[in-house]
């Protein structure tokens, strides 16, 4: 062996040449890109360059934070993890005040709700760094994800159905009632479940999920790695749902005027129907 | 007579735009009284300033009460604004005649009576709403509004999207409501000269945004006789502002 890789683990080095193998792949991307005149070449090179800095620099991290015990670390990794989905959903959600501090007590609320049940369950052992922390970023991803498609649906039901809300308001309904009523929070929580709903529909069918295919090729019985992805499946709905439940009523408070019990004026889209 | 509503120096302004401006009258109780004027002048944005829909200042008083110290869901159950377009919510027409009173927990009350007040037929009581043609739906608008029994109902163009006939038979309607309901008073707002004067016992003109007259129906038409639409409101804008 060379002497310069004699102390790295031995799975670090297979990996290292699996790697390697699958340049293969990224030189085939780049010369189709340079053959059918795509232009991407250069683009391609780059991502992978960054990209493989930056799950190194992960990879890094992660092996230090897997050497941490207790759970001070442990939820603050997650709280990291979490204040970044917040802004991240934020940014895409744009238009609604506050909408950062929704994103954020909700995600808090609803992934440190269904993480410390299931620690407090043993269903997740708090003593595995290694297995609670990716399981916490997934259930804060999905939970980013669900909590945003759900309030973006809210975000345009209100635009879109603007005639409706007001005759509702006019006979004298809450936002609240309004909410319900009209089947608007409701079908925004169908609309943000239903990319993982339907992932849960197909497990096993139509693909098989990253946890699930890491298990496996660490070496756990499939049976045992079924039964953790489906588990995984339960807790990112579970605070998926939560998070975007507490989202629809936070973000109901923000968005009419609760003053005026009424939808507020977008001057530049209201005006030319309003004025007359 | 005594005034159902009072507005006093009711200003409204979206942006930079003024859209109301130093609104003051007092509306009579028990009367139908009309909103005229061209459009763009503010008189939907008038009507949905007194129910707050719209963000105005100034003061609004109903029944000698000051609005802001009311609360604005209770005064909304008296009050009801009838948008301009109709509206029918998901579910039948008997779930929409009485939604206005699940959300105040009262009671269902006979659809198929509700149906006959606004001159529909019973049996479309367990219809989709959304399946009746826009007059049907104006009507059921309407018949949910009353199944709340409000104290005054502001009417936008209620009969805008209706043929002549059709268009005749609301106005029927909405004059035998009248009449059979002594506490009911109707504000609607028209551009239709003649459709006012058929139907106001009290008639307001607003253009621009200002309150130009507000008269007992008699004395305003008195006024406008044998004048052309366009006449008579370059006639009263002039007038008015020469006083």
């Amino acid at each position: 062996m060379i002497p310069l890789l004699q102390n790295i683990p031995q799975d670090i080095i297979s990996a290292m040449w699996q790697f390697l193998g699958s340049l293969v792949l990224l030189v085939m991307i780049v010369g189709i890109s340079i053959w059918k005149g795509v232009g991407m070449e250069r683009n391609y090179l780059w991502s992978t360059l960054r990209g493989f800095a930056q799950i190194l620099i992960l990879a890094s991290v992660l092996s230090f934070i897997f050497t941490l015990h207790g759970l001070l670390p442990l939820f603050g990794i997650l709280i990291v993890m979490i204040i970044f989905g917040a802004q991240t959903a934020a940014d895409r959600l744009e238009g609604i005040d506050k909408i950062f501090y929704v994103e954020l007590v909700s995600l808090f609320v609803g992934v440190n709700a269904v993480m410390i049940t299931m620690s407090l369950l043993h269903v997740l052992p708090t003593d595995r760094p290694e297995f609670w922390i990716p399981i916490g970023g997934m259930v804060t991803g999905n939970s980013m994800n669900i909590s945003y498609l759900t309030l973006d649906r809210i975000k345009s039901d209100l635009k879109q159905r603007s005639t409706e809300i007001e005759a509702a308001l006019s006979l004298g309904a809450t936002p609240d009632q309004i909410m319900q009523r009209l089947h608007i929070i409701p079908g925004a929580l169908k609309v943000g479940t239903t990319p993982n709903t339907n992932s849960l529909r197909t497990l096993g069918l139509v693909f098989i999920p990253g946890l699930m295919t890491g298990l496996l090729i660490g070496g756990t019985h499939p049976i045992a790695a079924a039964l953790l992805q489906v588990m995984i499946f339960f807790l990112i709905l579970g605070g998926g749902m939560l998070s975007a439940l507490i989202g629809s009523y936070l973000v109901t408070n923000y968005i009419f005027d609760m003053k005026r019990m009424a939808l507020p004026v977008k001057v530049e889209s209201d005006r030319s129907s309003e004025d007359k | 007579m005594s005034a159902v509503l009072s507005l006093n120096n009711l200003n409204l302004k979206l942006g930079s735009d003024t859209i109301l401006s130093s609104i003051s009258c007092e509306i009579p109780q028990g009367q139908i009284s009309v909103i005229i004027g061209p459009s763009g002048a503010g008189k939907s944005s008038l009507l949905k300033s007194i129910t707050k829909l719209l963000p105005s200042t100034g003061q609004i008083h109903y029944n000698n009460q000051l609005l802001e110290q009311m609360n604005i869901q209770d005064f909304r159950k008296e009050v009801i604004y009838v948008s301009q377009v109709p509206v029918v919510f998901p579910g039948t027409v008997a779930e929409n005649i009485n939604f206005g009173r699940s959300i105040w927990g009262l009671d269902d009350i006979d659809a198929e009576e509700q149906l006959k007040l606004v001159g529909l037929p019973p049996e479309l009581k367990d219809r989709q709403a959304k399946d009746l043609s826009v007059g049907q739906q104006q009507r059921l608008h309407l018949a949910r509004s009353l199944a709340l029994d409000p104290k005054v109902l502001l009417l936008d163009e209620p009969a805008s999207g209706l043929d002549a006939i059709s268009k005749e038979v609301f106005e029927d309607l909405i004059k035998r409501l009248s009449r059979e309901n002594d506490d009911l008073t109707i504000i609607m707002i028209t551009h239709d000269l003649k459709q006012a004067e058929r139907m106001a016992e009290f008639a307001i003109l607003i253009d621009q945004g200002r309150l130009k007259l507000a008269k007992p129906a008699d004395q305003f038409f008195k006024q406008v006789q044998n004048m052309s639409e366009a006449e008579m409101l370059e006639e009263l804008i002039n007038e008015e502002e020469e006083a």
